[in-house]
């Protein structure tokens, strides 16, 4: 008998269905023939037999005693609160990764820097005057605006500003929290399977 | 909250889950009770040392209970139960490989009774003493050859020939490929083969 499985006789699948009856009739008419396959299906069933007899293990007397000490009872599992990733291999490789490129960036900017001067000295003119051109507009197009006066008005008081800011501050914070709490997994590494 | 031990028998995992929600602390016995053996066998085959064995499903337990409350019904209790053990078990044997294999009872065992009580259950209660002896040896022959088999393959042929989980649920419980999971069953079935043809042959 050899490891492999030749074509013309039983697969691993074809075995399965002989231990549940539901063997396809051409393979049993193969079986008839093939001794190297009523070899294997024997053994086979030998090795589940051996594995369905296998016999089951007990822990210590105290085993749930010992559990049952460490167990909160009733209580759900705490939150786990948002915590920095392990320092793995991989991470600090990644890091390390990053910061080399960085690092090499950096090193060839100084080295060719005339080069990438004259790239950037067509460029950036260009660049400054379109955007100080769609600055203005934006800024005309705004106060053109029906409620920009309002708008300019209510926080034109050094009062009603600081008010302002500090419900914007106090609005941003409760966003977080808010995001915090969603975020956060309620079990940790602990799941239900195929969850 | 009271719930009668032997009522609890008769409830399945879910019902009885649902009283652990609860805080029936007879509930959470009764969920060790009917994992403890199943659990502990997965994890010593995997671990292959009794001490071990059982400080991992000590943790494996202690983390399950302790998130009761976060389980959810629609999933398989013992697929959930199971998936921690052997994450346990794999995770242990990814930083440490170990060779010894004990057939004997506990090591918390200090007498005798206990031994007997905690060391290999073999086959029916009444069978003839030769047959519990035949039944001890192929008990052994059985270890030894699981014992062979690389981690992943033991994982899998134990949930599936031992413990009568499906292959799907196979699949879901180690993260696996349902066809990975194929393939290393039957890898393993044809190691084991192997393995017995030539203890036989011997």
């Amino acid at each position: 008998m050899t490891n492999t499985w030749p074509k013309n006789h039983l697969t691993a699948d074809d075995l399965d269905a002989f231990h549940s009856e539901a063997l396809s009739s051409e393979m049993r008419l193969h079986l008839e023939t093939c001794e190297d396959c009523r070899r294997l299906v024997v053994l086979d069933r030998q090795v589940l037999e051996m594995l369905g007899r296998a016999p089951s293990y007990a822990p210590s007397a105290e085993f749930a005693d010992r559990i049952m000490a460490r167990v909160q009872v009733g209580k759900p599992a705490p939150v786990p609160v948002l915590s920095f990733p392990r320092w793995t291999r991989r991470r600090i490789a990644a890091m390390v990764g990053v910061a080399a490129g960085m690092a090499a960036s950096v090193a060839w900017s100084a080295v060719n820097r005339q080069l990438l001067e004259s790239w950037l000295d067509g460029s950036t003119a260009a660049l400054w005057n379109t955007g100080a051109v769609l600055w203005q507009n934006g800024l005309t197009y705004l106060a053109a605006q029906p409620w920009f006066e309002g708008i300019r008005s209510l926080v034109g008081s050094p009062v009603r500003l600081g008010a302002i800011g500090a419900l914007t501050i106090a609005l941003y914070a409760t966003g977080l929290l808010t995001l915090r709490r969603l975020v956060t997994p309620s079990a940790g590494s602990v799941s239900n399977a195929g969850a | 909250m009271t719930v009668r031990p032997g009522s609890l028998r008769e409830k399945t995992d879910q019902e009885v889950v649902a009283l652990a929600k609860e805080g029936s602390e007879e509930a959470y016995r009764e969920l060790i009770r009917r994992y403890e053996r199943p659990v502990f066998s997965l994890v010593f085959r995997m671990v292959r040392n009794r001490e071990l064995a059982e400080d991992l499903s000590q943790e494996t337990f202690i983390k399950v209970l302790n998130a009761v409350q976060t389980y959810r019904p629609e999933f398989k209790f013992s697929s959930w139960v199971f998936k921690i053990a052997n994450n346990a078990a794999i995770d242990h044997l990814r930083k440490r490989e170990l060779d010894t294999l004990s057939l004997e009872g506990s090591p918390h065992a200090d007498t005798p009774e206990l031994v007997e009580a905690t060391a290999l259950q073999i086959g029916e209660r009444g069978e003839s003493q030769l047959q519990e002896v035949e039944n001890r040896e192929l008990g052994g022959t059985i270890e030894r050859a699981i014992s062979r088999l690389r981690p992943e393959y033991r994982s899998c042929i134990l949930l599936r020939h031992v413990e009568g989980r499906t292959y799907e649920e196979i699949a879901e419980m180690l993260n696996l490929p349902l066809g990975t999971v194929k393939t290393y069953i039957h890898r393993a079935r044809n190691e084991l083969r192997i393995l017995l043809r030539d203890v036989r042959d011997e």
